[in-house]
């Protein structure tokens, strides 16, 4: 399926757009892992996530027609997507205020590679290889959920789906500059997250902190 | 931007270098300093890890098919959707403006009420005046028409309560009843050539303020009826349209 969408698509978003239903589900049956795992990151829970996907492709079934050939359809998806997320997390979190940013400066780049030992400097964990655990990756996503709407979407699109900065802007309609910004203080609170959740790692990463 | 080699790098930097977006000037000047730098190179591997932990999270499978029926009904096109996150602001403007109508419609029909209820208590036979203007003392405009009619030639005691009558009623109706409220403020001013007697009803009455018909006088019981249920009136066709001109947007 992918293979035939990869080649096809310009045709199938123009049938999309011309009212095409099964052409566009083609586009939903290319997308929807990608547009749920945004949802399910940026809101942290599975059903939910699976309402904003729905609502996602909704959406951008009665958007299609405002879609710019020659653009990219998977970021202009995944903006529908990322929106309708915020939207349903500022819905659901008016009270809690994106005013975490008494967790750590940021910009403090010298924490002294700390995190290196505590994940792992032996052989047990290579993240670009292995499987995380589980313990592990409830904890990343959970420190996903700590971080301000507007980092979130950015880390999760840069370190996630792999989105380019350039495809990140076009996706929130920001500058380049914002979006470096964003990702890099994502990923700074997120490492002190890490840090001070250590007790929640599994017994062999906390063992490797208490040796230092 | 670091400016030389020697002050450590900020963490957009060291995020950047990364994921290699920097500019070919920055890259050499992070490269520089990098090389010598225990400390940012400790803090480079630290988000280096991190962002590696993130892209090793896995991908999970989709819990259900997210085909859309193909009898599905297209709806109109928002392209408000698409274009939210760099316009938020013009895309609440409707929302924005919806309440505002809501809300001085509400006022409105308030004010009305309150007139309304003043005229129909000076109107009983034991109540005079004065208890029709202290019910509806918290509107500010009767207490202007009270000092108009306890000093009716007076220009500068007029001038002075018509001051806060003028300020408040634009703010609380709004352009729906602008031109009802403004009503009151031409009697402040004494216009003597002004044709009088609409309403022949009240000849038994002694005109206090003779420049306007009586309809339009809150001086007078039917001039309080009349304005209070063209407010109301006002009021509930805002509302009206309010709920009417739903945003098709919204869903």
């Amino acid at each position: 399926m992918a293979e035939i969408l990869q080649g096809d698509e310009a045709q199938i978003i123009l049938s999309s757009q011309q009212g095409d239903i099964n052409a566009f589900n083609l586009l939903v049956l290319r997308y929807q892992q990608s547009v749920y795992n945004v949802a399910l990151r940026m809101l942290g829970d599975s059903d939910v996530a699976a309402d904003v996907t729905q609502e996602t492709f909704l959406a951008a079934l009665r958007a299609i027609k405002s879609f710019r050939p020659g653009s990219s359809f998977r970021a202009w998806l995944l903006r529908i997507a990322s929106n309708q997320a915020c939207d349903h997390w500022r819905r659901t979190h008016r009270h809690v205020l994106e005013s975490l940013d008494s967790l750590t400066d940021e910009d403090e780049p010298h924490t002294g590679g700390a995190l290196s030992t505590l994940i792992a400097t032996g052989n047990q964990v290579n993240p670009e290889e292995s499987l995380l655990t589980h313990e592990l990756q409830e904890l990343i996503a959970r420190g996903l959920q700590t971080l301000p709407l507007d980092q979130r979407v950015a880390v999760i699109l840069c370190d996630l789906q792999g989105l380019s900065y350039d495809e990140i802007a076009a996706t929130t309609g920001t500058t380049l500059g914002t979006v470096r910004s964003r990702i890099a203080r994502g990923r700074a609170r997120l490492r002190d997250y890490l840090y001070q959740h250590q007790e929640l790692l599994p017994r062999s990463y906390r063992l490797m902190t208490d040796r230092d | 931007m670091a400016q030389h080699s020697n002050e450590h790098l900020t963490i957009t930097e060291l995020s950047a270098y990364l994921d290699k977006e920097l500019t070919p000037a920055e890259l050499a000047l992070c490269d520089a300093h990098i090389q010598t730098c225990q400390p940012c190179q400790a803090a480079l591997s630290d988000l280096r890890l991190t962002s590696a932990l993130l892209s090793s999270m896995p991908q999970v499978a989709v819990p259900r098919s997210f085909v859309l029926p193909t009898n599905i009904a297209v709806l109109p096109e928002t392209p408000a959707m698409v274009t939210k996150a760099p316009n938020r602001s013009s895309s609440l403007a409707p929302l924005v403006l919806k309440r505002t109508i809501r809300t001085l419609s509400t006022l409105a029909a308030i004010l009305g009420l309150i007139f309304i209820l003043a005229g129909t208590i000076s109107a009983l036979p034991h109540g005079g005046v004065t208890s029709g203007v202290s019910t509806a003392s918290g509107v500010t405009a009767p207490s202007s028409i009270e000092a108009t009619r306890k000093a009716p030639a007076t220009s500068s005691t007029k001038s002075g309560a018509s001051t806060p009558a003028q300020d408040r009623t634009p703010h609380a109706t709004g352009t729906y009843s602008g031109t009802a409220t403004s009503a009151p403020s031409p009697g402040l001013t004494p216009t003597p050539g002004q044709p009088y007697g609409i309403d022949n009803r009240q000849h038994n009455k002694p005109p206090q303020t003779p420049e306007l018909p009586p309809t339009l006088n809150l001086g007078r019981t039917e001039g309080r009826l009349t304005i209070g249920g063209a407010l109301l009136l006002l009021g509930i066709l805002g509302v009206l349209m309010s709920k009417l001109f739903r945003n098709p947007a919204r869903h």
